[in-house]
Formats: C-alpha cells, sequence, structure tokens
C-alpha cells in the first residue's frame, strides 16, 4: 500500500492486526507517536489522518492506504519554522514536564487550530478533553495554546509565562528557564525505553499467577518451550542468583517456584522471551500452572486477626509503628472537647503515562563469560537500586550491571521498585541476546505497588478556645503482598498524623499489614497524604463543633519556629505555615467577598450551592529517621566551554535536570545553555540516591553545588599558580575566568589543568544532616515544607456531582529554584490532589483487580482543571541548597481535604471515605442525613 | 470477578470488498467470525480484551452511499454509516434542522474518537449507554439495511432487543440513517450523568425533544429517550402521552418525570445503585424538559 508521512511517499505492506501506532513506531521508527493505553482513552497516540486527529493505536494501518499522515516529527516542517508556535509555546510556558504525552497533546492542539484559529479556553477543553496528563499541565498546556493560536494567526512573539521569579541576589538561580530536554520532548526525538531497539532483540512477556493466594503445584512449559520463535522460558528454578528482590526487605519473589505461595495476581510464575511479542504472548498460554487455592487476606484489618491466612513467615504484620509525646490519656482529661471518627482512602494507582519499559542487553566480552556485563536501559527512580537487585538475581557482583537510566513518563513512586528489570536480565543471560520487556497498561496497573489503602481512627481533644490538647490515632496501612516501601510510607503516615499542629500530647499506632492485594509503596505524598485527609477533616469538625472560623483553629495550633513535632523535634527554622495560611486566606476572603464557607446557591441555578474549604499539611524533605541521606555529582569542564554535571539522580519529569543546570550555571558563572546535566547512569554518574521523599533538589542540589564550588576553586588554584596571584584575586563572570585585568574562556583552562595533571572536573558526596529514629525524640527530619490549600466547589444538591472552581495553594518551599517548574509542580499537584478526592478508587475485591484498564481507572482530565492560584512562600533553611527544601509531594497533599471540607461547608455531608461518593452526597442531602445548611 | 489475560490484539484479516451485496455475503459466510466495520472505535478495544474473536473485520465504510450526509427539506436528512461525528457537528445542516443530534455528537468520548466514530455504528453497538442513540429515537431515525436479499428498512424504535443485540441478521449492513423532516421550531437537549470516578460512560442520559402540535390537546409534542437505565435505549410513550394531554406546566413536567423514572429498570452495579439511578432519572428529565422548554421559546 501507499501513502505519505511528513509529506514522504511511504510503500509497504499492512501486517495482519497491525496498528498505525505499531506501523509508524516499529517498522518507520518515528517514535515520537507514544503508546500510553493501547485502548483508546489516554490520546498519547494522537496522529493526523488527512488533517483530522485520530487515536492510532486503534487505527487499522491497512486503512492508511492513500491518506496522508502527519505525526509529531513532521510538525516543524509544516510550519517551514524549526520550531511549530505551538512546540516554541509549550516550551516556553513549561507545559512539557515528563513529555510523555506532549505528542499528543501537540497534535490534538495543531488539529483544533486547524478547524479553528481562535480557541477559547472552553474550546480548548473540549478538544483536549481525553488527551491525557498525569503531571497534570493542564493550565499550562491551555495556555501554551492560546499563545501559540496567537501567533499562529498574527506572526510575532509568544507572550510567554506570567511567572514570578524567585528574587533574591543570584544570577539564574530563581529564573525563568526552559528545561534542557524540552526541545526534543516537544519534536519526538526524545527516546524513552520502549523507544530503544537493539540488534537482535527479543521480547519477553510474563506468565501472571492471576490468582491472589495459593500454593504453585506444578508448571509445565514444555509446551511453550517447543513453540517456533520461543528462545526461552524460565521459571524460579532457573535464577541463578538471590530469588527474592526487594527496597527494604527482600521478600518479592522474582518468580514463584512449585510448592512456593502467590501472594497476589500479579506475583510471575514463568517468563518468555520470543523473536516476537506475539510469539511471546502465545507462548504465555501454553504455560500450565496448577494451583492450590488459598482463603484471601482482603484487608490490612483482616490481616491483624488471629484467624486470618498468614502470607509471610513473620506474620502478616511488617510493623508496629509509634508515635508517643506526652501522656494522651491526660490530655484528654484535661480537654473540654473529644471529638473521635474513622477514615478510610483507597488504593490508588500513578498511572504515570509510560508503561514499564526494560531492556536488558548483555554484552560478550572477549575475556569469557565470567566477565559478562549485562546493561539495564530502563526508567527507574532508583537506578543503583535495580543494579543491585539485578546483580544479586544474576548472581554477579555489582560491577557487572550498569544500569542506564531513560527518560521517564512519569514516576511519581512507581518507579521505585523492580518491575521488569530482573526479568529481562535472566533472559538476557539465558539467551544472550538483548531482552525488552515491555507492560501493556493492564499489566502496569495490576502489577506495580501502590498507594497504600488505609483506615485511619482520629480521637481529639482541646479547650473551648480551639487549643489542641491530645491527638490520639490509631491507623490500619494495607501494604499488599510484599514490604516495598510499605514500613516508610506508613512511618510518615503515622508521624504526619496529628498534622502540621503543636499539642501537648500525642499518640499514634499504626499497623502495616500484609495482605493479598497488589504491593503498595511510594506514591508522591508517602502516607501523608492519607493523614493529612483524615487529621484535617477532623480540623474541620472541630471547628464547627466549637464554632470557631476552621483557620482561625488552625492558626492557634500551627507549627512555628519553636514548636516540638509529635516525634520530639524542636522546629528551629523555615517553618512558613503561618504566612501559607494569611496567605491563602487573604485571597480566599478576598474572592468570596463574604463569609467563605457559608453555602452560596450558584448564579443562576438554585440547585447547585457553592462554598470554599481549607486544608494545611506538612511533609518531611529526605529521608529522616535516621537512614543515611546521601548523595554524589559530579561536574566536568570541556575544552569547548561546557560543563556536565553528573548524578545518578532520576528525571521523572519533576525538572531536577533543571535545577542542577542552574545551580551549576549560578556557581560557574556560566549560561545555563552551557551547562549538560547527565544523570542515572551507575557507570558513568555517582548516587544520587534514591528520587523520593522530595529530596534531590535538597541532596542532589547540593552535591551539585559543592562540586561546582569545588572545580571552582580547583580552576581558581590553576590561574592563581600560573599568574602567581592569590586564588581570590580570579573572578568568574560570563563564562570567563578573569586575571588581571585580562579574560580566559574557561574552556582554555582545560589544557591548563590537564597540563598540570589536575583533571577538569571535581566531584562531591553530600552528606544531609544526621537525623534520629523515630521514637528518639530529637531531628526525625532535616526539614519540611509546608503548604496550605483552599478549594472552592460547586456541590449539585440533586445529583451530588462535585466540581471544583478555583483552588488557591501557597507552598513553603525554601527557595524556589526553579520556578518555571515549581509552577508545573504546584499545578500538577493540585490536579493529583483533586484526583485523589474525586476521582481516583484502585477497586480490588478479595485480591481481584477491577480497575485493569485505564477506562476504568480515572485520572482528573483537562475538563476537570480548576482555576489554581499559587503563592510561593519562602522561608529558607539554611543547609538546603540557596535554602531550598522539598517541593514535590507538599503541593499535593492539602487539596483533598480542602475539597472534602468545601463540600461539607456546601452541602453539610461530611466526607470519610475517598473517593468523594456522589451518591452517597445525593443520598443524604435527600435523607437530610446531612446538615440543612444549604437550602433548596 | 476474573483477571483478564489481556492478551494482544489477535491476528485478524481487514476485508474490504467491492459492492455492498458482495460484502454482505461475505459476511453471512462467516456469520460468527467476521464483523462489518465502521469506526472501528471500540471494535480493537475489545478484541483486546477478548471480549471479540472475529476473524475477519469487513471495511463497509467506502461503500455505496455510504459517505452520505444530505438533507432535503422534503425527506429530510440522510446520515451514511460512514460519516463520522466530528463531521456531523459541523454541518451547518444538521445544525440548522437538528441541532440535537449535533448536541448529542459533542458528549461522545474525544475529539480524536469522534473523527472516526460514527452514529451507525454507535447504534449497531447497541449498548444501553449509547450517547446518540436517543436522539435518532426521538428523531424518527430509520435505518436503511443491506442484507444477502437486498436493501430494506428497519425503524430505530424496535431495533434494539438486549444490550449488544439488534435485529441484524449475519449478512446485514446497515449503510445509513434517514430522519424525516424536523418540526419547524423543534429543540431538544441531551443531559448525560456521568461519575467522576467513571470515563464518560453515562450512569443516567436523558434526551427530551419537543415542539408545538396543533393536532394534540397540549398543542405539543415532547418526547423522551432514556439511556442507562434498561437492557436497551428505552422511549418513554407514557411521558409522551400525559404531555399531549396535560396544560404544559411545572407540575406537569413533574408527573412525566415520575413516570419516565417509572418506565426505567435500572440495575445496581459498579458505577452506580438502581435507586440512585431511578432518582436521577426523575431528576434529569425534569430538567430537560425545562430546558427544552425554554429552547421552545417559553
Amino acid at each position: 500500500m501507499n501513502f505519505t508521512v511528513n509529506g514522504k511517499q511511504v510503500t509497504i505492506e499492512a501486517l495482519p492486526g497491525e496498528m498505525l501506532s505499531d506501523l509508524l513506531r516499529e517498522r518507520l521508527r518515528l517514535t515520537g507517536t507514544k503508546i500510553g493505553c493501547n485502548e483508546a482513552e489516554c490520546g498519547a497516540c494522537t496522529v493526523l489522518v488527512d488533517g483530522e486527529p485520530v487515536l492510532s493505536c486503534t487505527y487499522p494501518s491497512a486503512k492508511a492506504e492513500g491518506k496522508s499522515i502527519l505525526t509529531i516529527e513532521g510538525l516543524a516542517k509544516v510550519s517551514g519554522d524549526a520550531l511549530h508556535p505551538l512546540q516554541q509555546a509549550f516550551i516556553e510556558h513549561g507545559a512539557v514536564q515528563c513529555g510523555y504525552c506532549i505528542p499528543g497533546q501537540i497534535m490534538t492542539a495543531y488539529a483544533l487550530l486547524q478547524h479553528n484559529p481562535e480557541p477559547d479556553s472552553q474550546e480548548i477543553r473540549r478538544a483536549l478533553k481525553d488527551t491525557l496528563c498525569r503531571c497534570a499541565g493542564y493550565p499550562t498546556i491551555e495556555r501554551a495554546i492560546l499563545d501559540a493560536a496567537q501567533v499562529a494567526r498574527r506572526g510575532g512573539r509568544l507572550r510567554g509565562p506570567q511567572v514570578a521569579e524567585a528574587g533574591g541576589s543570584e544570577k539564574v538561580v530563581g529564573k525563568l528557564r526552559p528545561r534542557p530536554d524540552a526541545v526534543e520532548k516537544v519534536t519526538g526525538a526524545a527516546m524513552f525505553t520502549d523507544d530503544l531497539h537493539f540488534p537482535g532483540m527479543l521480547h519477553a512477556r510474563v506468565k501472571r499467577a492471576g490468582v491472589p493466594h495459593a500454593i504453585v503445584k506444578r508448571i509445565d512449559t514444555s509446551r511453550a518451550r517447543a513453540l517456533p520463535g520461543v528462545a526461552a522460558v524460565l521459571t524460579a528454578a532457573d535464577i541463578p542468583g538471590e530469588h527474592y528482590h526487594g527496597l527494604v526487605i527482600y521478600d518479592w519473589p522474582s518468580l514463584v517456584g512449585v510448592g512456593e505461595r502467590v501472594r497476589y495476581v500479579g506475583d510471575a510464575v514463568a517468563i518468555v522471551a520470543a523473536e516476537t511479542r506475539q510469539i511471546a504472548t502465545q507462548a504465555l498460554e501454553l504455560i500450565e500452572v496448577d494451583y492450590e487455592l488459598q482463603p484471601v487476606v482482603s484487608n490490612a484489618v483482616q490481616a491483624l486477626s488471629p484467624e486470618a491466612p498468614q502470607l509471610h513467615e513473620r506474620g502478616n504484620l511488617l510493623k508496629h509503628i509509634k508515635v508517643r509525646k506526652g501522656d494522651v490519656q491526660q490530655g484528654f482529661e484535661q480537654s473540654e472537647i473529644i471529638l473521635e471518627h474513622t477514615f478510610h482512602t483507597p488504593s490508588t494507582d500513578h498511572a504515570f503515562l509510560e508503561p514499564e519499559c526494560c531492556i536488558a542487553r548483555p554484552l560478550l566480552e572477549a575475556s569469557g563469560a565470567e566477565k559478562m556485563r549485562m546493561e539495564i536501559y530502563v526508567g527507574s527512580q532508583i537506578p543503583y537500586a535495580d543494579r543491585e537487585q539485578v546483580a544479586r538475581a544474576l548472581g554477579w557482583p555489582v560491577e557487572r550491571v550498569r544500569v542506564i537510566g531513560q527518560l521517564m513518563g512519569g514516576g511519581f513512586g512507581g518507579k521505585e521498585d523492580i518491575a521488569g528489570q530482573v526479568h529481562a536480565a535472566l533472559l538476557a543471560n539465558a539467551t544472550g541476546r538483548p531482552v525488552k520487556l515491555l507492560f501493556d497498561r493492564h499489566e502496569s496497573l495490576v502489577v506495580h505497588p501502590k498507594r497504600h489503602a488505609t483506615q485511619i481512627r482520629v480521637k481529639m481533644g482541646a479547650r473551648r478556645d480551639g487549643r489542641l490538647v491530645a491527638v490520639e490515632t490509631e491507623l490500619f496501612g494495607d501494604t499488599g503482598a510484599y514490604a516495598s516501601l510499605g514500613e516508610k510510607v506508613l512511618t510518615r503516615a503515622t508521624t504526619h498524623s496529628s498534622g502540621p499542629y503543636e499539642m501537648p500530647h500525642a499518640k499514634a499506632d499504626c499497623y502495616a499489614m500484609y495482605t493479598n492485594n497488589p504491593p503498595a509503596g511510594a506514591f508522591r505524598g508517602f502516607g501523608v497524604t492519607q493523614s493529612a485527609f483524615a487529621i484535617e477533616s477532623m480540623m474541620d469538625m472541630l471547628a464547627h463543633e466549637l464554632n470557631l472560623d476552621p483557620v482561625e483553629l488552625r492558626r492557634r495550633n500551627a507549627l512555628r519556629v519553636g514548636s516540638i513535632t509529635n516525634t520530639g523535634q524542636e522546629l528551629r527554622e523555615s517553618v512558613g505555615l503561618m504566612e501559607c495560611i494569611e496567605r491563602v486566606d487573604a485571597e480566599m476572603r478576598r474572592l468570596a467577598g463574604g463569609d467563605p464557607f457559608a453555602p452560596r446557591p450558584a448564579p443562576g441555578n438554585p440547585h447547585k450551592v457553592r462554598a470554599w474549604g481549607f486544608a494545611a499539611a506538612y511533609k518531611n524533605t529526605g529521608l529522616g529517621g535516621g537512614a543515611p541521606d546521601k548523595a554524589g555529582a559530579e561536574v566536568e569542564l570541556f575544552a569547548n566551554g561546557e560543563l556536565e554535571v553528573r548524578t545518578s539522580s532520576a528525571e521523572l519529569g519533576q525538572g531536577l535536570v533543571t535545577v542542577l543546570q542552574l545551580i551549576v550555571a549560578e556557581e560557574m558563572n556560566v549560561p545555563p545553555s552551557q551547562v549538560r546535566v547527565l544523570v542515572m547512569d551507575t557507570d558513568l554518574t555517582p548516587d544520587g540516591g534514591p528520587t523520593t521523599a522530595s529530596r534531590q533538589t535538597f541532596v542532589t542540589g547540593n552535591a551539585a553545588r559543592h562540586a561546582a564550588q569545588a572545580l571552582r576553586e580547583a580552576i581558581a588554584t590553576t590561574l592563581a599558580e600560573k599568574y602567581d596571584l592569590p586564588p581570590q584575586q580570579i573572578r568568574f563572570v560570563e563564562g570567563l575566568a578573569q586575571v588581571n585585568g585580562h579574560s580566559i574562556p574557561l574552556g582554555q583552562v582545560v589544557q591548563l589543568m590537564q597540563a598540570e595533571g589536575r583533571q577538569p572536573r571535581a566531584a562531591y558526596e553530600y552528606w544531609a544532616p544526621k537525623t534520629n529514629p523515630l521514637g528518639q525524640g530529637g531531628d526525625m527530619h532535616f526539614a519540611f515544607s509546608f503548604a496550605v490549600q483552599a478549594a472552592e466547589v460547586e456541590v449539585d444538591r440533586r445529583s451530588g456531582e462535585v466540581r471544583v472552581l478555583r483552588v488557591i495553594a501557597a507552598n513553603d518551599v525554601g527557595k524556589a529554584i526553579n520556578p518555571l517548574g515549581l509552577q508545573g509542580q504546584v499545578e500538577g499537584g493540585v490536579m493529583m490532589g483533586l484526583g485523589n478526592a474525586l476521582t481516583e478508587h484502585f477497586i480490588v475485591e478479595e485480591g481481584r483487580i477491577f480497575t485493569d484498564r485505564l477506562a476504568r481507572y480515572r485520572i482528573p482530565s483537562i475538563t476537570q482543571t480548576p482555576e489554581i492560584i499559587s503563592f510561593v512562600v519562602q522561608h529558607p533553611v539554611a543547609a538546603g541548597p540557596y535554602g531550598a527544601k522539598g517541593v514535590g509531594e507538599i503541593v499535593s497533599i492539602p487539596t483533598t481535604p480542602a475539597i472534602t471540607n468545601a463540600i461539607y461547608h456546601a452541602t453539610g455531608v461530611r466526607i470519610d471515605r475517598l473517593p468523594v461518593d456522589q451518591e452517597q452526597i445525593a443520598t443524604a442531602l435527600k435523607s437530610g442525613v446531612a446538615g440543612q445548611v444549604g437550602g433548596d | 470477578m476474573s483477571i483478564n489475560a489481556h492478551p494482544e490484539l489477535p491476528e485478524f484479516d481487514y476485508v474490504r470488498p467491492a459492492t455492498l451485496m458482495e460484502a454482505s455475503r461475505f459476511l453471512a459466510e462467516h456469520a460468527g467470525e467476521a464483523r462489518p466495520l465502521l469506526g472501528g472505535t471500540d471494535i480493537f478495544v475489545r478484541m483486546r480484551d477478548g471480549f471479540y474473536h472475529d476473524k475477519y473485520l469487513v471495511d463497509v465504510k467506502h461503500l455505496d452511499s455510504t459517505d452520505e450526509l444530505s438533507y432535503d427539506p422534503q425527506r429530510g436528512l440522510k446520515l451514511g454509516a460512514g460519516v463520522n461525528m466530528n463531521r456531523v457537528m459541523a454541518s451547518p445542516m444538521v445544525q440548522a434542522h437538528y441541532a440535537l443530534l449535533a448536541e448529542a455528537c459533542r458528549s461522545v468520548a474525544s475529539y480524536q474518537l469522534r473523527t472516526r466514530a460514527t452514529i451507525v455504528g454507535n447504534i449497531c453497538n447497541a449498548s444501553p449507554a449509547g450517547d446518540t442513540i436517543g436522539a435518532c429515537l426521538v428523531l424518527g431515525g430509520v435505518l436503511n439495511v443491506h442484507g444477502v436479499g437486498g436493501y430494506r428498512q428497519e425503524p430505530l424504535a424496535t431495533f434494539f432487543r438486549g444490550p449488544g443485540k439488534t435485529v441484524l441478521q449475519p449478512g446485514d449492513i446497515v449503510t445509513s440513517i434517514e430522519f424525516p423532516p424536523a418540526p419547524a421550531g423543534a429543540a431538544g437537549v441531551y443531559i448525560k450523568l456521568g461519575r467522576n470516578t467513571w470515563s464518560d460512560l453515562s450512569i443516567v442520559g436523558v434526551t427530551v425533544y419537543g415542539y408545538a402540535d396543533a393536532g394534540r390537546a397540549s398543542g405539543y409534542r415532547f418526547q423522551a429517550a432514556l439511556a442507562s437505565v434498561a437492557p436497551t435505549p428505552l422511549l418513554v410513550p407514557a411521558l409522551e402521552e400525559h404531555l399531549a394531554s396535560h396544560p404544559i406546566n411545572a407540575e406537569a413536567f413533574r408527573q412525566a418525570a415520575r413516570l419516565a423514572q417509572a418506565a426505567c429498570s435500572p440495575i445496581d452495579d459498579v458505577r452506580g445503585s438502581a435507586r440512585y439511578r431511578k432518582a436521577m432519572v426523575r431528576t434529569l428529565t425534569e430538567k430537560a424538559l425545562q430546558m427544552t422548554w425554554k429552547k421552545l421559546g417559553n
């Protein structure tokens, strides 16, 4: 058949069952078109066919006959410029984060502009309705399209983003700077793992148990092995090294062998590598497995009961976590009011748009098999942990494994654990060939660790004036089949469970339980998302009982400098909570006009009612709890004057690469464009530790800053010796070293240094301030970020439907090093919090997963995006780079309780179970259970 | 609830017959393993999920008049089976005379899917939740069907037999849908209640259509169709009769909404309880009637 792609004639035979996306990606190697779901839900695969946008994942390639196809790779050519105005606008506005959805966003927007050159916001939202972005840069995407449209119509320049700089004395830190990888992400040139191809590469698939709890009685792979095109079929018996993996505890079997226990539906029993993915899939069906089914443990409360089946040798209790301050019994006796309530939060999924993919590539050395190395290409949040786990499975020393981190299409905590890395490596080792293991969306949803489902009981005692006296919490956390980071996550849930408030008496007990549900692990917010919902709901309930303004109640109890937290930590600096409260409160009252918490009928519709809700939160930066928290970075100067900063820390879309580029540029006094960033390669970059706990700007930022300073000093020393001057007289200005009035381009120093036997690079291993384990008092964390949000909702009193209209957010981030990236984090964080409140529910019943496709697991779309008003509060932390502390998680935490508190104010219905159930609201309003605050 | 093995898309043959008769014969000969292909927005997802196992997909989009979108003041509107929803929405003739149809299309899925999704495809899927079906029912749609015996017509009102089931026989291909000329000044609305935790799939959909009609005691004819609350898309004759014979006022609309509620038989499922759905049918029907009344200039 014949058709054109991006103006070029193509003659190729369509394959049976082939979709256009496969033809483009696999056979024409136009990998800019992405596959997010393969079920026509996410929009990432959008291309234009004869000028109309289509989802290429469900468009048979045979239908392309005679058509003209335009993909992201051809867009720039259409405009005749280096970049189409849409591409340029996406870059400048900071609409590009992880970049995975961007080709789909831009192609959909382009199609819209072809039909409607002057769209308004509503038309843009309608057109992009199902083109999903999990970084949730929807507001910036919308602004970028509006800006690009006016340039496309009238020419001239983009208006650019309206984002405030951080202020301060720095030259580049705190200024607006597009991401270093933005251009490749808007042109389709960016390579994600599934975009890579190696000669001779095999395709792997995994036989999943499909039953939640069972003992494997028999595995027969003989028919699968006999299938032509199958290169290897492996079971547990074939693992040369360690059979288990895990981030803290090695309790997760890479393959469940005969006689062993299946603990969740996603457990692997066999793996296949074949010449094509189709053959691998056929082989899976030929593998026979017999199971002896076992009773299922389906929630954390059940797991603790003595009758529950025991899932691990050590029992079902992963950890009992305790927080003790003062004496709550005494505290409740002193209290003038005591409230108690229980809350439930569900499991949720990260739903990053790039499903997991890994390629293992064996390097056969001439020196023999025992020297063979394994390269692992993967988007991973912790490359060094992957290396360790893969090496142990292979039974190799870690040096023989190299993890080469790839661009990540989102992570949010969901790419910290092993997904396909071990399986791909085992198959590559067995076959001696590169092996790609790609999860489809279904497998991604079933297999990787989720957010912990929790049950949280809060008992709160206070004085009549609102001052908290005692807070007691009891949490049950469902960590699923395997530990993953469950203990750490639930420790954070527990220590944060009395909220960002000071009280003399606090007690918290958390039971981290194993069940037969998918494992639960890290997910943006790391346990605090759950406990913040409980405690912030309680704070509003207390304010209601005391007839106090909810903001005033928080003011009276807020942590401030000098406060002692519930773990016994004195906060000595950088507590911006009060400023966050005041900024949000002032803006909320300005917008609301009257009492923001009083229900108001929506204009023109007596059945709809509006009100505001308020919530505060805090979140640690860094690992804390006594864990050594360090990061390494290296900075090198090249003869062309460019610098490179290297660290294994992960870029998952959040903008670490921009932060590192700005920091090194600042310290070396060069333009940011002169600084390259290399991340996530265990051979080439020093260990930056896990990208989790909102820690990288702080720890790797510090490491990069110190490394750059060390390099600057080494350069100064070299020049000082050559020109016989004190080093402090050497100045660095705009990429030049100034010596005695002469300007020497930095690149020339490279030769000078090398001539003297010095390397033009410096490495630094940064150790964050020491922390204490929980229970010992003192500093459990070296920094906390604070945030306050107010949300305005509109509730339809008849249907119970909830819409979020506006969100005001203030975040104390210490220092905004990368304000454009920070805006993306804030807006995306609010949207993720909104999804957590209203749309997201990972449904598991008796260990079986219902939400096993994107059509059943709803993440927020652009149509649900409220107006987001952001205030950046900067209370610097002395040890942070330029005063900065963590950003990635805090931005998302207060959103959910702000929304549910607003629903209460609008309707009198108290939401104590997530996600918000519109039917519950409608039923409560109808039956009159809710307080009659709205009127009808 | 069992875990789905979620296989890759099975291999299938894409068949492009030269004539309608060839297509009908092929489909009849391969009954149970061949399926006509229109937009293909649902078929491939269902094949990947293992719900469909067809070996042949027979593309009928290019045949005969399947590409036709035409309007004649005497004969009405004809939409070929291959006419995509974006084209329907953009048509000035549709906007002028069948605005309800454009509104229903707008509520379907996404911009990209509507490039390929067709109204006839939506109808042939026979989902009780089909967004455009209500509009087609109240507008009096009639399907032109080509089978091994040639052409025949099927009124939409008697087309559905159950979820996913229709009167079509192997070899039958719906080539187009026709609508009679719309009465002057007619107006309608489609209200779809979704659920935040769910995709676009409606948990209740209400279509109302009305126009002045001197032949009825009330001076008006109103019709309503309900989605997602019965095994098939549902017309509500009781509502039509009530509003034909009672003076049009708020109480009449309230009573009509109660009749709509009584007419439906929703089930409990993971998206919503039957009770909630019934309550919402009443609420949304009343709202849709009032909105239509306003559009009629009252």
